[in-house]
């Protein structure tokens, strides 16, 4: 097959996903909800999948940047990797997008583990696609980490769940009958089993694997993989676990305190290494950490407000993130430059570009118009009033300086300093323009629609 | 047929005993092809067999004389499923072995290989079938004996070592057990297993019959080779040759599990081992073998080695399941136990030829290496995975805390020297002859098939789960 024909067959594809994710959320809507059961491998444990709202929004997500990211990679895949065959490479995104779909849907514990896993399995093959010593190296930790402490602690906290409640299934309400006091120690397990949530200390697999390509850098690591650990946690909080029985431990335990010291100490630690990095996409990578905490520091209240928004976090993040890969693609693509040293003055190189990299930036500090500001401000006005909130609003107040700091020195360099007369500029394709402009355009377009995700949710 | 189907219990142990002794005797090139004859004949007749027991045990009395005095013979479904698992994975191996460059070199004498295989199954076959404890005893020996000699092939001064040591070990451990077995008949006048569970059900705090129970567990945990005494089963697994290979590795330490599983869960009663400190001292030694063997697995640098300490491991997680004694447990025990035997003889051919069959890009068997070492590790949606999660909550059930943090620990512990294997296997030079052609083809057969059974009892564990119940 022709690398055109494929490109147009994957584009149709991926259009359709989202038709057909938009048609399900109105079938949701309307009929409510739907379920399937796909094989029965032992009693009680079902790969089954069902529709709720949460993973609509999930599904959603990732369909549509997976849609943009797909014309983006026309742009740059053909431009980077001329001479190396890519259809395994497309198929290997296909699949990564099937897992998160598939943990989007699932309708028990087990499903959601399975392809949690499968997605690992997956973005490791894409990680080390085309491979050399250092991207062995890099998938060796990917693996490593994800893999371990989901052996170690993700798949015994679902056992535990399954043996105290006799169910893994997802139930609005949660599994628990009663408030045992083991709830708080499941909980940490699954915090520290899903290491794709990048929580310090199981963060060092995010940053070793960005020697992957700009566009699975993007979909991958700022979507499907670490949104997906995200998505976890939210679902166990809601449908395992149930938001008011998490409070109500909470009320009489440290459970809060210690996932917003793990959080905050992970938001913090994040930025300031990220402070550190010259290389555009690890700093990227770092901020992505931290970014990530936020949603897991609102969760921290067990409220219903502080859940919703981690949901809207999740989804500003995503987008703003993806923004900015592109950006950092675009330079790389344009002139060559991965790091922030050698990209003095190129604002009036590839000027839309850099307008798309400020607003994706202005998303990351929470500076309006862009949703960045929204979602923290959902986490600030959800943390109003709660206990032990000084945490809360002291890191947010912290990282927000640092990471002004850090997005302010690459933006300085990028528009105020000179620009190097030994600069080769290529041209960027149509493709990559467009996308890189319609997500920042949905970053202050999802200001606009807030009100509607939220009352989807709610 | 009905001559034929009365007698199918028997014509599982006669059927490769009688072709054992013709091969013995004879040296003539065709005759070879018996071996494979006789077990696919017994693949059958086991498959019917597994058919039959779904509805109820099949009891068969040796030449007609009733059960206490006589000897019976007596399949449920236990017995049934390691009667199919013993002719599969026996087939596999003999298949593998059938005709290979071991066997056609100038010292070898290949009847005898093909006769005391069959004679090292006829011996296993014979522990399942037979509802009596002496005579699990004395199948016990007829297996044994053929493995010594068969470790004892590879003629290398080494093996020649591993075989004597084995021979050593064995023969104590056997002497244990017998040791055993007499003292629980002296308390109960009995050898028949069914009349057994009903004598002992109502002595269960006799001294000697607890004595007997030590020593048969003594001498079995030394014949699996738990730990501390897992160094001799160590050097055995290294110096295997191919075509003894499945034997070894899939089968024989299983079989002395079975008899364990036999003896727990369906011929004395639960209180001994609730009652007793047999439950304790059993959950010392399954947590010190799976320590001991995932933390030796990783500090190999052979992937023989590292094999061999992960059977140990899979042996522990056995004991750990026995030792809790309840019905999740048996469930998990059996899981592991085939999922084991399926996955690790398949784990060996691929080291020994890891080039040549990686030679070509052939994609179905990278995939078949990479399923089976996810089904070492526990990937979900295996039957690694299923028998991991019974085990972790039998565990859980039963608080067993220290044990379920040994198991996570180890599965962890397996994931780590699954990616040490990777990388070995990708570093090793070059030196297997390629021009064997159809020792590759025959290598491929054995490991999709398996591969591909393997999977669907994966994704089928129900069934066999609601059979086992």
């Amino acid at each position: 097959m022709s690398s055109k024909t494929r490109d147009i067959i994957i584009l149709l594809l991926s259009i359709i996903t989202v038709i057909s994710v938009i048609n399900i959320i109105f079938n949701y809507l309307n009929h409510g909800k739907a379920s399937l059961t796909i094989i029965s491998i032992a009693p009680n444990l079902n790969i089954s999948f069902a529709t709720e709202p949460l993973g609509l929004l999930f599904m959603l997500m990732v369909s549509v940047l997976w849609l943009i990211t797909h014309i983006y990679s026309i742009g740059y895949m053909n431009f980077h990797y001329q001479k190396i065959d890519l259809s395994k490479f497309y198929t290997l995104i296909l699949f990564s997008i099937f897992c998160s779909f598939g943990v989007a849907l699932a309708s028990n514990l087990l499903t959601l583990f399975v392809f949690y896993e499968f997605l690992t399995i997956c973005t490791y093959f894409l990680i080390v696609f085309d491979p050399d010593e250092n991207k062995m190296k890099a998938g060796r930790i990917y693996l490593t980490y994800l893999f371990g402490s989901s052996l170690a602690f993700f798949l015994p906290a679902i056992i535990l769940t399954y043996s105290y409640t006799g169910s893994i299934t997802f139930t609005y309400g949660g599994v628990f009958s009663e408030t045992s006091q083991y709830i708080g120690i499941m909980f940490l397990l699954y915090l520290f089993g899903i290491a794709k949530t990048a929580i310090i200390p199981l963060h060092s697999w995010l940053p070793s694997a960005m020697v992957a390509p700009i566009p699975v850098s993007a979909l991958l690591h700022a979507v499907a993989v670490v949104k997906t650990g995200i998505f976890c946690i939210l679902k166990i909080v809601i449908y395992i676990f149930s938001v008011s029985r998490l409070n109500e431990y909470a009320q009489n335990s440290n459970l809060s305190l210690i996932i917003q010291i793990v959080a905050g100490t992970t938001i913090i630690i994040a930025s300031i290494l990220a402070l550190a990095q010259n290389s555009i996409k690890k700093l990227l990578a770092y901020s992505t950490i931290s970014q990530l905490s936020y949603s897991i520091l609102a969760i921290s209240i067990f409220t219903k407000k502080a859940v919703i928004a981690a949901v809207f976090h999740m989804i500003s993040h995503a987008i703003s993130k993806i923004t900015l890969f592109f950006a950092a693609g675009n330079i790389y693509t344009a002139t060559g430059k991965t790091d922030i040293s050698e990209i003095s003055g190129i604002a009036k190189i590839i000027p839309v570009t850099m307008i798309a990299f400020l607003i994706g930036a202005l998303s990351m500090i929470g500076i309006p118009p862009a949703s960045g500001f929204l979602s923290k401000f959902y986490i600030f006005t959800a943390s109003w009033g709660m206990k032990n909130n000084y945490i809360i609003i002291i890191v947010l107040l912290l990282t927000s300086l640092i990471s002004t700091s850090y997005f302010s020195k690459l933006l300085y360099n990028a528009y105020f300093e000179k620009t190097k007369e030994d600069i080769s500029i290529n041209k960027l394709s149509f493709y990559m323009q467009f996308s890189i402009i319609l997500t920042s355009l949905a970053i202050i377009l999802l200001n606009i629609f807030a009100q509607h995700i939220i009352s989807f949710i709610s | 047929m009905n001559i034929f189907s009365d007698h199918f219990l028997l014509l599982q142990v006669i059927i490769p005993l009688i072709s054992a002794l013709i091969l013995a005797l004879s040296t003539r090139k065709i005759l070879y092809h018996l071996s494979l004859l006789a077990i696919i004949l017994n693949i059958i007749i086991s498959i019917q067999i597994f058919n039959k027991s779904l509805d109820h045990s099949i009891i068969y009395q040796l030449g007609n004389w009733a059960a206490p005095l006589g000897v019976e013979y007596k399949v449920d479904t236990l017995n049934a499923i390691f009667l199919l698992l013993i002719n599969i994975v026996g087939l596999a191996g003999l298949f593998y072995g059938y005709n290979s460059d071991e066997l056609n070199a100038p010292k070898v004498k290949a009847n005898i290989f093909y006769s005391l295989y069959l004679l090292c199954l006829t011996g296993m076959l014979g522990i399942v079938v037979t509802n009596d404890i002496f005579n699990i005893y004395v199948f016990l020996e007829i297996f044994s004996l053929s493995s010594y000699a068969l470790v004892a092939l590879g003629y290398s001064r080494k093996s020649l070592v591993a075989a004597f040591n084995y021979l050593i070990i064995g023969s104590i451990s056997a002497s244990f057990i017998l040791i055993g077995i007499g003292l629980i008949y002296m308390i109960t006048g009995s050898l028949n297993l069914t009349d057994l569970t009903n004598i002992t059900e109502s002595r269960s705090n006799s001294s000697n019959l607890y004595m007997g129970i030590v020593f048969i567990i003594v001498g079995i945990m030394i014949k699996v080779g738990l730990f501390p005494a897992h160094n001799w089963l160590i050097r055995i697994y290294e110096v295997t040759p191919q075509p003894v290979m499945f034997l070894v590795t899939g089968l024989s330490s299983k079989i002395s599990l079975y008899i364990i599983i036999k003896l727990f869960y369906k011929v004395f009663p639960i209180s001994i081992l609730l009652n007793n400190e047999i439950g304790i001292i059993l959950k010392f030694i399954a947590a010190g073998t799976i320590i001991i063997g995932s933390i030796f697995a990783y500090m190999q640098k052979n992937v023989r080695t590292i094999l061999a300490y992960s059977t140990i491991t899979s042996t522990g997680y056995v004991i750990a399941s026995i030792s809790i004694n309840d019905k999740q447990s048996f469930i998990a025990a059996i899981l592991i136990i085939i999922s084991d035997s399926l996955t690790k003889p398949v784990l060996f051919l691929f080291n020994d030829n890891y080039k040549a069959l990686m030679a070509k890009l052939n994609n179905e068997i990278k995939y078949c290496y990479i399923f089976n070492y996810a089904n070492l590790i526990g990937f979900p949606l295996t039957l690694g995975f299923i028998s991991k999660w019974y085990l972790l909550s039998s565990l859980i059930y039963s608080s067993a805390w220290f044990l379920v943090v040994v198991v996570i620990l180890s599965s962890v512990m397996s994931f780590m020297y699954m990616l040490k294997i990777f990388k070995i296997n990708e570093s090793k030079i070059d030196n297997i002859n390629q021009e064997q052609p159809i020792f590759i083809l025959k290598s491929k057969i054995i490991i999709t098939s398996l591969t591909c059974l393997n999977l669907t009892l994966g994704l089928s564990s129900n069934i066999i789960i609601n059979y086992l119940q």
